[in-house]
């Protein structure tokens, strides 16, 4: 394996076209109570060297979107059919299971949300990033050891040939979640998928941690999708933002109109709640009740329950996503109706 | 150590607080007063019950349980010779069932509910439920007279060359050894499915696969992981395996404690009786130290002093 | 496997072996109405003796002409009684000294488990024999007395471990800052979280007594004839294997049945109560 070269792994797809095309994404949850969605009609795309960020609450999805990806939905869960995932122009979920093991870690790679469970606790973190790389290359041990020592010193952790050999129960948390890191990109994928990498850190250490994914990142020239609850992650991140709601994208921006423009209730929501310095305000702002649970979401909009705006065609029919600027839509019947925008007075918080 | 003085104290009690006094009823037939009385005096049965607790407990923890007066030997050069035949009989189970039950429930637990899962789970039920003493009646009345019915080796071992005698032992010893191993794969073949059930759910192996890593070699990282807790278990279940190793002995004759013990209680010698309760909880204590052992010299996150 | 065909599987095991435990306590208690013959009763001392399996005595006949398919018959009374009665006492003993352990914590528990870690260290099986042997011919009370008497640790154990965790929760130090006190806070509320786990102990236990009384009936401890048991049949066995197999074949098919039900019953109580709720 080369270095940081792009051209070393030229995937199969057309300049211009997207590195991973995500179409249509269902994940449903057969139990005994009926079949829940997890996910429902989500649809996305992610170029070569863009960081999207997937944002929503706990319970919208957007876990088993990332985990759809690299077809690790844990069972009963399944992908719908229909649903349809492209990258670097192969269709992943009609890969047998060799060329999908292949992409594993190798192209496509995901770094956990919780290190210290993620993590094999019997064996060293040496050897969890060295095993990435014998899988998939035809390295010998030393030289695969060789390589996980360096690129546990490329993470940023001092001493790294020694630390290489010690258990994760012996690191701390930002060092573990570095391991992680090391783990994923050691064999430089062209697309990171990075499930919460900071939710279970000091703050201090998650500033650390997204410099450090920005280095990577500016070094070599991957795509992230980051996945988060947190705004201010992705107002440092960012470059394209997806909003999802009860299993489906209700916004989609770059990550200045987002900010600036933002359009769907639930994002104007969002960003509201967040306490600013210096303002007039005296009690923070929320949004009224909580996540409707999967298998009783209303009909029509799912999120009507909760919005300021609600009006009689929100029942009805269920927006589809509408084209708000060139790269921004939102899902929501205001963009139609704009002049319907007045909350009524039991709704605002 | 605090086991074995129980245990000393407990033969002890046993002896002196069953009905009629520990010699009487001794041996097939009475013996003679004059024996009797050399016994009481050597054994100081005269003295009050409190200082003959203490001289028991003394020669004891040396590993002096007195004399059988009926065998003609020392009660502790009897288990001496009895030891290593149980030792053998039991170590190579242990080893065996260990062996064959992790990799059975590891295999099964990797693939849970599967068909394949569920009928060797109904396989091992049965053969768990088997007291290992009828399983060896079974194993008799199918492979005798193929098989030697019992003993450990034939009367005319001492006369073969080398490698038939290995031949002899090998053939008296399967039957036993298969009544002790076919039900202890049983016992942790249960436990390694419970343990690599669990294990499989942890995300650790999605982190596994997200690297991909094939199945078998997940399967592989995740039965590493799930095989400490089986070793302190094992230790556990030590007094379990011993106590059906001891009626499996009796069923073919193996020389070993188990028949000792049998003589022991037909022919009512409370001495040997209680030197082989010490000497059974002394092995329980051993094997529970050497689990420990392995397992904080396997399981890094066993501190270590 | 979904789910749910994982959950209905297990209710039909829970169901079969349900009907098997069921069926056998029916056996043993209907003993006098459904064994054809007393099982004490020598029926002929010369022309009776030791029969093969025929119409009149399906199981045979031993050697003092007693017909065997009563003697299990009423084999099964003595076996089932004797696990009944030891594993009560067990559950009893090892719940109270469970319970007090978690409860009085401190010095008190550490002191009462390592009593316990040196009592689990003897092995129950050589302690029974010797007790057996220095003890000729106990009566079935007492033999259950012993039995349940070196069984109750693992028992206790198990409710320390269970008790310790429930008295984490927030309902007991609701309950105690009501002021409720010791007695009734096991008794009345953690009692019935303690169900489940000793429902599952308890058919694993009478699982394992069978086997213990049918090994020391084997040896010849234990109950002694005239009064039948599966292990004095066996014993009564030994040695005539060839000749006379149906003293052996029919009570090891009793025993290995009996013991297969309880523990698949055991099993399927398990898993209905949700397997991470029940320690194995």
């Amino acid at each position: 394996m080369t270095s940081t070269s792009l051209d070393s792994h030229a995937s199969t797809s057309q300049p211009g076209a997207p590195l991973l095309s995500v179409e249509s994404l269902g994940v449903s949850f057969p139990s005994a109570g009926g079949t829940s969605r997890a996910v429902d009609g989500v649809s996305f795309t992610i170029a070569s060297g863009e960081t999207v960020c997937l944002v929503g609450e706990s319970g919208c999805g957007k876990s088993m979107t990332a985990l759809s990806l690299l077809r690790l939905v844990p069972p009963p869960g399944r992908i719908d059919v229909g649903s349809r995932i492209e990258f670097g122009g192969q269709s992943l979920l009609s890969l047998a299971d060799e060329p999908l093991r292949s992409i594993r870690g190798r192209r496509m790679a995901m770094i956990f949300q919780e290190p210290m469970t993620a993590l094999n606790p019997v064996l060293t973190v040496g050897d969890q990033v060295a095993e990435v790389v014998r899988v998939h290359t035809k390295a010998t041990r030393a030289a695969a050891w060789e390589r996980a020592v360096t690129m546990l010193g490329g993470v940023g952790i001092a001493d790294p040939a020694a630390r290489a050999k010690q258990y994760p129960h012996e690191l701390s948390g930002g060092m573990r979640q570095r391991v992680m890191i090391a783990m994923a990109l050691v064999l430089e994928p062209e697309l990171v998928i990075a499930d919460e990498p900071t939710t279970a850190l000091d703050v201090t250490i998650q500033a650390q941690i997204l410099e450090l994914l920005r280095e990577l990142r500016d070094r070599t020239g991957m795509a992230l999708l980051l996945i988060t609850h947190d705004l201010g992650v992705v107002a440092e991140m960012a470059s394209r933002v997806i909003v999802m709601y009860a299993g489906r994208v209700v916004e989609e921006a770059p990550v200045q109109s987002l900010f600036s423009r933002a359009t769907h209730p639930y994002t104007e929501g969002l960003l509201a709640a967040i306490p600013r310095l210096g303002s007039e305000q005296e009690r923070l702002r929320t949004i009224v009740g909580s996540v409707p649970p999967a298998t009783a979401l209303p009909s029509g909009c799912k999120f009507r329950d909760r919005c300021p705006y609600a009006f009689d065609r929100c029942a009805v029919e269920e927006p589809a996503l509408l084209q708000i600027g060139p790269a921004h839509r939102a899902r929501c019947h205001l963009v139609e109706e704009p002049e319907r925008r007045v909350s009524s007075p039991d709704r605002s918080a | 150590m605090l086991v074995v003085a129980a245990a000393v104290t407990l033969s002890f009690v046993l002896i002196h607080a069953a009905p009629g006094d520990p010699l009487s009823n001794m041996g097939a037939e009475p013996m003679s007063p004059e024996l009797v009385a050399r016994l009481r005096q050597a054994y100081r049965l005269d003295e009050p019950v409190l200082v003959q607790y203490g001289q028991w407990l003394a020669l004891a923890l040396q590993g002096d349980f007195g004399y059988s007066p009926l065998a003609m030997r020392p009660v502790s050069a009897l288990l001496a010779d009895a030891l290593p035949a149980t030792l053998q009989l039991m170590g190579m189970a242990l080893l065996s069932s260990i062996g064959l039950g992790v990799l059975l429930g590891g295999w099964q637990g990797a693939r849970a509910d599967s068909p394949g899962d569920r009928s060797l789970s109904l396989l091992s039920l049965v053969m768990y439920s088997v007291p290992e003493f009828c399983l060896g009646i079974v194993l008799l009345m199918l492979f005798v007279p193929a098989l030697p019915p019992g003993g450990m080796t034939s009367d005319t071992a001492d006369m073969l060359p080398l490698m038939q005698r290995i031949v002899d032992r090998l053939r008296h010893f399967i039957l036993p050894w298969l009544s002790l191993t076919i039900v202890g794969t049983a016992v942790f073949a249960r436990f390694q499915r419970a343990a690599m059930r669990d294990t499989m759910r942890e995300p650790f192996v999605r982190t596994a696969r997200a690297k991909g890593l094939d199945e078998r070699q997940v399967r592989r990282q995740a039965l590493r992981t799930s095989l400490l807790p089986v070793i302190t278990i094992a230790g556990l279940t030590f007094p379990a395996l011993l106590g059906g190793a001891v009626v499996v002995e009796k069923l073919f004759n193996w020389p070993g404690m188990g028949q000792l013990l049998w003589d022991a209680i037909s022919r009512r010698d409370h001495w040997v009786l209680a030197g082989a309760v010490v000497v059974g909880s002394t092995m329980t204590v051993l094997g529970n130290l050497l689990a420990d052992v392995t397992r904080a010299a396997v399981d890094p996150r066993v501190e270590r002093s | 496997m979904t789910a749910l065909h994982r959950g209905a599987a297990s209710r039909r095991t829970l169901r079969a072996s349900m009907l098997l435990v069921a069926l056998l306590a029916f056996v043993a208690i209907a003993a006098p109405v459904i064994a054809p013959y007393s099982p004490i009763k020598e029926l002929g001392l010369t022309t009776m003796n030791s029969q093969p399996p025929s119409l009149a005595h399906p199981f045979g006949t031993d050697m003092s002409s007693r017909d065997v398919l009563s003697r299990v018959i009423y084999g099964a009374q003595i076996s089932l009684a004797v696990a009944a009665a030891s594993v009560a006492l067990s559950l009893l003993l090892g719940t109270t000294y469970g319970a007090l352990s978690a409860m009085a914590g401190g010095t008190i528990d550490r002191v009462m488990m390592r009593l316990l870690d040196v009592f689990l260290a003897l092995p129950r099986l050589l302690v029974l024999l010797a007790i057996t042997a220095l003890w000729r011919d106990l009566p079935w009370p007492a033999l259950a007395l012993v039995i349940g008497g070196t069984g109750w640790y693992d028992v206790a154990r198990l409710v320390r471990g269970e008790v310790q965790a429930l008295l984490g929760r927030d309902f007991v130090l609701a309950a105690k800052a009501g002021g409720v006190g010791s007695a009734r806070l096991l008794g009345r509320h953690l009692l019935p979280h303690l169900l489940p786990v000793l429902a599952v102990s308890a058919t694993l236990g009478v699982a394992h007594t069978i086997t213990l009384e049918a090994s020391l009936g084997f040896l010849g401890l234990g109950v002694q004839p005239p009064t039948a048991s599966w292990g004095n049949v066996l014993h009564s066995g030994i040695g005539v294997v060839d000749t006379m197999w149906w003293l052996t074949a029919f009570p090891v098919l009793a025993i290995v049945l009996t013991v297969i039900s309880c523990n698949a019953l055991g099993d399927a109580l398990r898993d209905v109560f949700a397997p991470e709720q029940v320690p194995a």
